[in-house]
């Protein structure tokens, strides 16, 4: 057959040359003979190059891009969030999740439910107010249209707003006028079905909108002897946004409603029922701009016949101030006042008293950047949040970045954050029976950290980036759980005995192998050294804090292999849970993309592909997660 | 030629047929990826074609030559390095200024920021505020932080919007074609007609 080798390295040889032919036609020079209109209509290869790092932020920042959500093969924003490296995320069932940043990641036997994040969607903040968790299944958008997500670990409650503890995931979807024109997108898998649909256009002269719709259903898992979890669940979501340009105005209205069915192990159904419309104005004079934002959000959540439920109303109007004083220095001040107004449907073992309240939450706060000399900025913040429970606090930030060129960039911070009092800590009451065997403590106060982080990024190449964050941060007031008294032990209560501090590092990096191909690996490492305060009574210990996995680690793979071909793979290791244990694991989620035209993107994609099923978070909380495979298609009339 | 000859040549044909089926289906093959340009090529494109949509004051092209400023962005540098020698812009010969610093802007009349100085565009604006030049961003809050000019990278493709209001500022008139273009435009106004002789 020596033959027909030459024959094929002749037939080989064709096409590649043909190819690097096309690579010289296309340079530079004849891309500047194009006209305005032929420019913004040439198809740009996706992905071919690392993606900027915020070269001087001082925080420990990772921005999960526009490209990096849609070529993920990730269906959820709960999924698409593995993609960051400074968070932790751990499935729980089909439609729960809970999500860590630098540890306190959530231990659901001490009901610690992951409650010391910030979550924004477009500004508006989704975590629970109940309890200061994220109910991950409220939290969907149609991926489409999601513009980026940054993620920001370490306190960020200064500039970013209450419960930014551990850090702040900062969802943004695109304005509507970078959005016309229809997109119909659907899925089928084995562990899931998905379609979604949004149409937009222009609104008179300065306006432009787009409406979406969505549905899902997401299938059960199975419990370690491989029966139904009965988990399975399916949503339906729909939205408008917007945006009206005027000459020194910005205005953007949007809105979302769903309504959702989650099966439950052993009972009757759960239904999830929400909507929210935002406003938000920006006027711009000179240098300087103000912007107020205005938002409703409804919550609903109805879990079978006695098994309790709630409604939750929030009222959010927030003003923010950029000032530009000289060139060297950025002033930043703003104030918002929010209303959570709730009733809960207490259920026979879990009841609130009172059952309803309404709680305002205000903040004011101020920062400025001073740049001094050429190579240094210094950051000073400062808020006094005034929560329902404990009052007015102060939480103070301090950030400098110091800018050495080719040699990278350095920052260091200090900051103090705070998760505040909800009524889960101090209205709670649980019951066995007749029997209340915990309650709700009115004396609880704000766990509390102060928290010291460094950085390091660089580019020692065109090539090549990475980014090294250590932090060390001091805990105190930390939830624990504490007898009532010696003499009658019952109820426990929640106390605030524990403390101490973590240490840790994240890192990571992109490097272009190729022109077509980027590899991006990560890792995070997170030390606990924490202690009960005296008189503390030790029950659940220490790991009730989060059961979190002192290591993490990733690696992302993008390639375009062709113009119409592209494949993504992201490999990830979880360490081992210490209390309740579980053992590491490590799983594969890829996806290969084929633009078959213009208009029309086919795709294969598979999450969890390593093993049948993996276990996440141990049992009864934790389920058995399947592998998931999807085939889809992506398409856009123009 | 022998019949097993033959069969073994219409075989070879045969997979030559479904090879190049399957090399047009994934779009060219492996190589041929870099067929597509990529966003700093369009970028620098763009940077060189706006000289022809823009008007500036008689006096900011006063100097011998018509230049553009690059602040990072290596890559856009470099294809710009490639196209601008052998043209003229505004009627000047045209250069390059590769910078890292804002201070070193000279008296360019374009100035690209690269998108790893976003963080800071507000400090970098305000330096080069109320003078003749074209600032072009490439960020997500590039208008808001007062640049001319900003690149947006929409489903694969390379868009911009464009702030009038900035142009005022800094004593420019952007064309209507330019304004045309444009996914959006913040400030007043439909844009100038075309100047003459704009496009070289």
């Amino acid at each position: 057959m020596r033959g027909s080798s030459k024959l094929w390295c002749a037939l080989l040889a064709v096409p590649l040359t043909s190819g690097a032919w096309a690579v010289d036609t296309t340079a530079a020079e004849d891309l500047s003979r194009l006209s305005l209109q032929e420019l913004a209509n040439v198809q740009i290869t996706s992905v071919s190059k690392s993606p900027e790092p915020l070269r001087r932020a001082p925080a420990n920042v990772y921005v999960i891009t526009h490209d990096d959500i849609v070529r993920s093969g990730a269906t959820s924003i709960a999924e698409v969030l593995r993609l960051a490296p400074n968070l932790q995320v751990t499935q729980l069932t089909a439609s729960s999740y809970q999500f860590g940043a630098g540890g306190f990641g959530g231990q659901q036997q001490a009901q610690n439910f992951a409650n010391k994040l910030l979550i924004l969607v477009d500004g508006r903040s989704v975590y629970s107010p109940l309890y200061s968790g994220v109910y991950a299944d409220t939290v969907d958008l149609m991926l489409e249209d999601v513009d980026r997500i940054e993620v920001i670990s370490g306190p960020g409650g200064t500039l970013w707003g209450a419960n930014a503890m551990q850090g702040v995931i900062n969802i943004i979807t695109r304005a509507s006028y970078l959005t016309r024109g229809t997109l119909v997108s659907a899925g089928a898998g084995n562990e899931e079905q998905i379609g979604s649909a949004r149409y937009g256009d222009k609104l008179g002269q300065d306006g432009s909108f787009r409406v979406y719709g969505m549905s899902f259903h997401r299938g059960a898992d199975e419990t370690a002897d491989h029966s139904s979890a009965h988990d399975g669940w399916s949503k339906g979501q729909g939205g408008f946004r917007a945006d009206w340009t005027l000459p020194e105005d910005e205005i953007t209205f949007q809105g979302d409603a769903y309504r959702g069915t989650e099966n439950q192990p052993g009972t009757l159904d759960t239904t999830i029922v929400g909507a929210n419309l935002l406003t938000r104005w920006r006027h711009q004079w000179g240098r300087a701009d103000l912007q107020v934002q205005a938002y409703y959000d409804d919550s609903e959540r109805y879990g079978p016949a006695g098994g309790g439920g709630f409604l939750l109303r929030t009222y959010d109007l927030e003003v923010q101030q950029n000032w530009l004083i000289g060139s060297l220095q950025h002033l930043v001040w703003g104030a918002g006042e929010r209303l959570n107004d709730y009733e809960i449907t207490n259920a026979q073992s879990l009841l609130f008293v009172p059952a309803s309240r309404k709680l305002t939450l205000g903040d004011v706060f101020a920062q400025d950047t001073v740049s001094i000399g050429k190579s240094v900025q210094v950051g000073l913040g400062l808020k006094f949040e005034d929560d329902p429970y404990s009052g007015w606090t102060a939480l103070p930030d301090l950030r400098v970045s110091w800018d050495l060129g080719a040699a990278g960039v350095l920052w260091a911070a200090a900051a103090k954050g705070v998760r505040s009092p909800t009524p889960f800590d101090v209205d709670v009451q649980e019951k066995i029976g007749p029997l209340v065997y915990l309650t709700g403590n009115p004396g609880f106060t704000a766990e509390r950290v102060k928290s010291y982080e460094l950085g390091y990024r660089v580019q020692p190449a065109s090539f090549v980036s990475f980014s090294i964050s250590p932090y060390y941060n001091v805990y105190d007031d930390l939830r624990t759980i504490e007898f009532g008294s010696t003499a009658d032990p019952l109820p426990l209560h929640w106390g605030n005995l524990m403390s101490g501090a973590t240490y840790g590092v994240s890192a990571w990096g992109n490097i272009q192998v190729m022109d077509w191909w980027r590899l991006s690996p990560s890792f995070s490492v997170l030390h606990k050294n924490l202690r009960f305060d005296a008189g503390a009574s030790g029950i659940l210990g220490l790991g009730q804090a989060g059961d979190d996995p002192r290591s993490q680690a990733g690696l992302t793979s993008s390639m375009n292999i062709s113009p119409k071909l592209t494949f993504d793979a992201s490999l990830r290791y979880v360490g081992s849970l210490p209390d309740p244990g579980l053992p590491a694991y490590t799983e594969l989620t890829a996806r290969l993309g084929w633009q078959v035209a213009r208009t029309l993107e086919l795709s294969l994609s598979g999450t969890n592909l390593l093993r049948a099923y993996h276990e996440e978070y141990p049992a009864p909380a934790g389920a058995e997660i399947g592998r998931g495979v999807m085939v889809g298609a992506r398409w856009t009339p123009q | 030629m022998s019949r097993q000859v033959l069969t073994n040549v219409y075989r070879l044909l045969h997979k030559a047929i479904l090879l190049g089926a399957l090399y047009a289906c994934i779009g060219g093959g492996w190589l041929a990826h870099s067929a597509e340009p990529g966003e700093e090529e369009v970028e620098a494109a763009f940077l060189y074609r706006f000289a022809g949509y823009v008007e500036w004051p008689a006096e900011a092209l006063s100097a011998p030559l018509f230049t553009i400023a690059v602040l990072g962005a290596d890559g856009v540098a470099q294809d710009l390095q490639q196209m601008l020698p052998e043209h003229q812009l505004k009627n000047h010969p045209a250069q390059l200024r590769r910078i890292r610093r804002i201070e070193d802007l000279g008296n360019a009349q374009i100035l690209f920021v690269g998108p790893q100085y976003n963080d800071e565009l507000r400090r970098i604006i305000a330096q080069v505020a109320d003078r003749p030049v074209l600032i072009v961003t490439a960020s997500d809050h590039g208008l808001e932080a007062g640049s001319c000019v900003n690149f947006l990278l929409i489903d694969r493709r390379l868009r911009f919007e464009v702030s009038t209001i900035a142009a005022e500022h800094a004593g420019l008139k952007i064309s209507a074609e330019l304004l045309s273009v444009a996914v959006r435009v913040q400030g007043h106004g439909t844009g100038v007609p075309l100047a003459t002789g704009g496009l070289r």
